[in-house]
């Protein structure tokens, strides 16, 4: 919990006189504690969406006082737009080394200290439950004729409802036998 | 229900966790809300939906402004002020182009949420149907 504070301190107080040695301090911090956690950036959609939370800004708004290959940018906005993808990247490695670390029974049992009980019982309930809806939703799919359901709409608001009252009926039966 | 369906969202494979698990827990506090004033009828249900979605046009700005700093706001502001000057737009048309995309959200999320309450009425009745014949 402390390098999840540490990682949250470290990108709140990132500014542009202190973000030369913060980030990269920040990021070897946060590797050594949750090392796994840098698999967010083998997503290539983050790095599109760095670059064209870099890129727009940048280019378009004036002034355009600098150039690079040719291309002229704004270089205010540069500075500002490198803080801000520096702060997110923080932010988003000690969330997820938090929720690496965070498992359903120590939620459970978090949430038993904070004298969340009912919240406690529903949770444990979805999590007992999700193999058992995942079969009966897809063992209610199997059967369902998608062709005609787009021929005739209002049959799907009639597999809908069944759909729903299967779910119901199953979570009642399973916390029935639970309590038995 | 929102809350639980927040903590499921923790647990999903997904790299952005942050801003949706604030969206689902919001949105949910939000419906609680407007369900708490106004009852699980077809009004409650309309405007539990009519805000839910309408919310979640103003959740990005929410989420940016945690993820990325309140500073993101200029970068906004310097983007419209480009726009506004290629396009000779007066701010009067960027009002209007935001109040149109909230309506809109907010008009699916009607739709949305009377629609949600005839789905539940036709399900407890498949409900009752199913317990008895077991």
């Amino acid at each position: 919990m402390i390098y999840f504070f540490l990682g949250v301190a470290a990108a709140l107080s990132l500014k542009e006189g202190n973000h030369f040695y913060l980030f990269p301090l920040a990021l070897v911090v946060l590797g050594l504690a949750e090392p796994r956690a840098y698999r967010i950036f083998l997503r290539w959609k983050l790095w599109l969406f760095f670059a064209l939370l870099v890129a727009i800004p940048v280019i378009l708004p004036s002034p355009r006082d600098g150039r690079w290959l040719g291309v002229p940018f704004n270089s205010a906005m540069l500075r500002l737009n490198l803080l801000m993808v520096e702060r997110s990247i923080i932010l988003m490695l000690t969330i997820k080394m938090l929720t690496n670390r965070l498992s359903p029974l120590t939620l459970s049992r978090g949430l038993s200290v904070l004298r969340l009980q009912q919240l406690d019982q529903v949770f444990r309930l979805s999590q007992a439950m999700l193999p058992e809806l995942r079969e009966t939703i897809a063992v209610f799919f199997k059967d369902v004729e998608w062709r005609h359901i787009g021929r005739r709409p209002a049959k799907l608001h009639a597999l809908l409802s069944r759909l729903i009252a299967a779910v119901l009926f199953t979570a009642r039966n399973s916390q029935m036998g639970g309590k038995k | 229900m929102g809350g639980v369906a927040a903590l499921l969202k923790i647990f999903s494979t997904g790299m952005v966790i942050a801003g949706p698990f604030l969206a689902i827990l919001l949105e949910a506090l939000c419906a609680e809300f407007i369900v708490i004033l106004f009852g699980t009828g077809r009004l409650g249900c309309i405007l539990a939906g009519t805000v839910v979605v309408g919310y979640t046009a103003l959740h990005p700005f929410i989420t940016q402004a945690f993820l990325y700093g309140g500073r993101i706001f200029e970068v906004y502001w310097a983007i419209f002020q480009q726009i506004k000057s290629w396009l000779h737009l007066e701010f009067v048309h960027f009002a209007f182009f935001i109040g149109f995309y909230i309506t809109v959200h907010a008009l699916i999320g009607a739709a949305a949420g009377w629609y949600a309450f005839h789905l539940a009425q036709s399900a407890e009745a498949q409900l009752k149907k199913m317990e008895h014949t077991t």
